[in-house]
């Protein structure tokens, strides 16, 4: 009997004597010409003018933190406030398309035009996989342009920053970025690593287990954005011996202080935790333990790292972090604890707790999008806030809670995914029904002025078009 | 399509002397990863992509370590629920190799199966599968033990 090890490298020989080799030759005859490859933009680098802008952000935050601790306002809750239709808010352009489905793992809204995949992003552009897996890019004024060479290669996330867009791969580090959807597109690699740079701050990378490469991933957490006068890189390492950990830590980012794709500035926080995976009976069920959690903010400048609200964690559970929410209301950071209808705002270093008992009753729903927070209570009753104190109670929507609500350049757009409606207002508070001629909407996206709606999976369908008059034009 | 088999161009000239240097290790790596089909599949897809983007990855401290992940993601998504398979059909020919021993393989974790075959398959060192993959060499060790004893108690063999 041959030993394990033997049978092993006999095994190898004959894989390699039935498979053989690759022949160069084929590979030049069969691979595309070289597409021309783009310079990176040029970069700036950080140094003392970030940092001083750093100190006075820091400043003025501690600035805001004094005044508004001195002028806390009761809980008011205003009238009810019935919905405002405005005209003409339709749909005036369709584009009906039939097409097939490709399984991406893109995270934007996919809709089928013709014979390409398209997808929608939720600020800045719209854009289309085609099967050839290029993307393509629809401009605002519904001219399509031809993109690059993303090819079936990449693992495509898209995300916005500081109304910069950026789509990028987490498999080499090629990344592109756009500002609203105006070309020339830009794309720029890790010169120090050559490795993915995660520009997200929501970095998803939580189903790694299983990736052998998930030590370079998460070790630094690179990001990189641009703040409107230029490059910004950065780097966070979270205060973990990656090392140390188990075989198969589970990672997770919980609780990211907005969506990706409606953040419009520059700040946010996230809540970092890992924990241990451990298998149920009966397979393949399994729970993951949570082993230690860090809360991350970035305050424009730097990352900070420090404590939750003490008093909102009694349970010491974080695999209850779907209770939590965090979130940005102008300069001030928000957590919400909806196990206890519970509120903190940080002030500096200090979590102070906010009145958030008023109008909600059983808060179930909170989403805080373009500097108002949204709670579906337990009765689905939906109310709307800019500080956490007064509320107004909205009508109209929906508001099942199953929604995609974003912001956009005239206010915010809602998909009740649950009545399938499509909603638009300028204040967050008066909302209209948007009006495309289906009444089987899956998903809509805006971008500058373009609406995407599209059909249910299998239909094959979908409609561009503007609003003929925008709320609040 | 240019006139990419030119040899007396130094880009094309290069990128030969690589795919004669990595190719092997290429395939190989992959095939542990994805299976024998996929793994040579995908071995090619990303030998082609190193061609297409030759300027950049040549420049790159490990190319074919950054290949080799292009190739995995690549087969990931085209074969993303496939079971993994390794297709050896001569195997009478060498009757002592044990028959269940290709699905045994196929049945280790990902990270345990690279290890296993690179190092007894294919006579990499643990070093070479520690910077191929780009992870510690501590590391290729721990998955190589674990799927060593998972083979074997699967095979019921002791050595």
């Amino acid at each position: 009997m041959k030993t394990l090890e033997r049978q092993l490298g006999e095994f190898g020989e004959l894989h390699d004597e039935q498979w053989g080799s690759i022949k160069v030759d084929d590979i030049l005859l069969t691979a595309q010409d070289p597409p021309m490859e783009l310079a990176p933009p040029p970069r700036r680098p950080s140094g003392w003018a970030y940092a001083a802008a750093g100190v006075a952000f820091v400043a003025l935050l501690a600035a805001l933190s004094v005044w508004l601790s001195g002028t806390e306002q009761p809980v008011v809750t205003s009238p009810d406030t019935p919905v405002t239709t405005m005209p003409d808010a339709t749909i005036e352009t369709v584009v009906e398309s039939s097409g097939e489905a490709l399984e991406l793992e893109i995270e934007w809204s996919e809709i089928e035009i013709g014979d390409q995949t398209w997808f929608a992003f939720d600020q800045g552009g719209i854009g289309a996989v085609s099967e050839e897996l290029r993307i393509d890019v629809l401009l605002a004024d519904g001219h399509p342009i031809t993109y690059l060479e993303a090819d079936g290669t990449y693992q495509l996330h898209q995300n916005c920053f500081s109304n910069r867009c950026f789509i990028w791969s987490s498999v080499d580090g090629l990344s592109w970025s756009f500002e609203g959807n105006q070309p020339p597109f830009e794309y720029f690699l890790d010169a120090r690593t050559d490795r993915p740079m995660y520009m997200e701050y929501n970095p998803r990378f939580d189903t790694s287990r299983d990736d052998p490469q998930i030590e370079q991933l998460i070790q630094p957490l690179g990001i990189k954005f641009d703040d409107g006068l230029g490059w910004q890189e950065l780097e966070y390492n979270l205060p973990i011996d990656v090392e140390a950990m188990p075989e198969s830590p589970v990672w997770n980012v919980v609780a990211p202080s907005s969506h990706p794709a409606t953040s419009d500035d520059s700040q946010f926080a996230f809540m970092a935790s890992v924990g241990q995976m451990h298998s149920l009976d009966p397979p393949p069920l399994y729970e993951s333990i949570p082993i230690d959690r860090w809360l991350v903010v970035f305050d424009g400048q730097e990352f900070v790292t420090m404590d939750p609200p003490a008093a909102a964690d009694p349970r010491g559970n974080w695999a209850l972090w779907d209770l939590f929410y965090l979130g940005w209301l102008g300069d001030e950071l928000f957590w919400t604890d909806l196990a206890t209808n519970e509120a903190w705002s940080l002030m500096g270093t200090e979590w102070v707790p906010v009145a958030m008992n008023g109008p909600l009753r059983n808060p179930e729903i909170v989403d805080f999008v373009g500097g108002r927070v949204f709670v579906v209570d337990g009765f689905r009753e939906t109310w709307t806030s800019t500080d956490l104190t007064v509320w107004h109670r909205i009508h109209g929507p929906g508001w099942s809670g199953n929604w995609d609500l974003q912001s956009t350049d005239f206010g915010w757009m809602l998909t009740d995914q649950e009545d399938r409606t499509v909603w638009i207002s300028d204040d967050g508070i008066h909302w209209s029904q948007l009006q495309p001629p289906s009444e089987e909407i899956t998903h809509a996206t805006y971008a500058n002025g373009l609406f995407v709606v599209g059909l249910p999976e299998g239909t094959r369908e979908a409609w561009i078009g503007r609003v003929a008059n925008q709320p609040g034009g | 399509m240019g006139s990419q088999l030119s040899t007396d161009d130094p880009r094309t000239e290069s990128f030969e002397l690589f795919v004669e240097a990595n190719e092997a290790r290429l395939r190989h790596s992959l095939c542990a990863a994805l299976g024998s089909q996929k793994g040579h599949d995908a071995a090619a897809e990303a030998l082609a992509y190193g061609w297409e983007h030759w300027d950049r990855v040549s420049s790159m401290d490990n190319p074919a370590g950054y290949l080799y992940k292009v190739g995995r993601d690549r087969g990931r998504r085209l074969f993303r629920r496939e079971r993994v398979r390794f297709e050896v059909t001569r195997g009478s020919e060498i009757p002592e190799v044990e028959p269940a021993l290709a699905g045994a393989l196929a049945d280790l974790s990902e990270k345990q199966r690279v290890a296993v075959m690179l190092v007894h398959c294919f006579q990499w060192t643990l070093s070479e599968v520690a910077l191929h993959l780009g992870v510690a060499k501590g590391t290729v060790q721990t998955h190589l033990e674990r799927g060593m004893e998972r083979l074997r108690a699967e095979l019921g063999v002791k050595s």
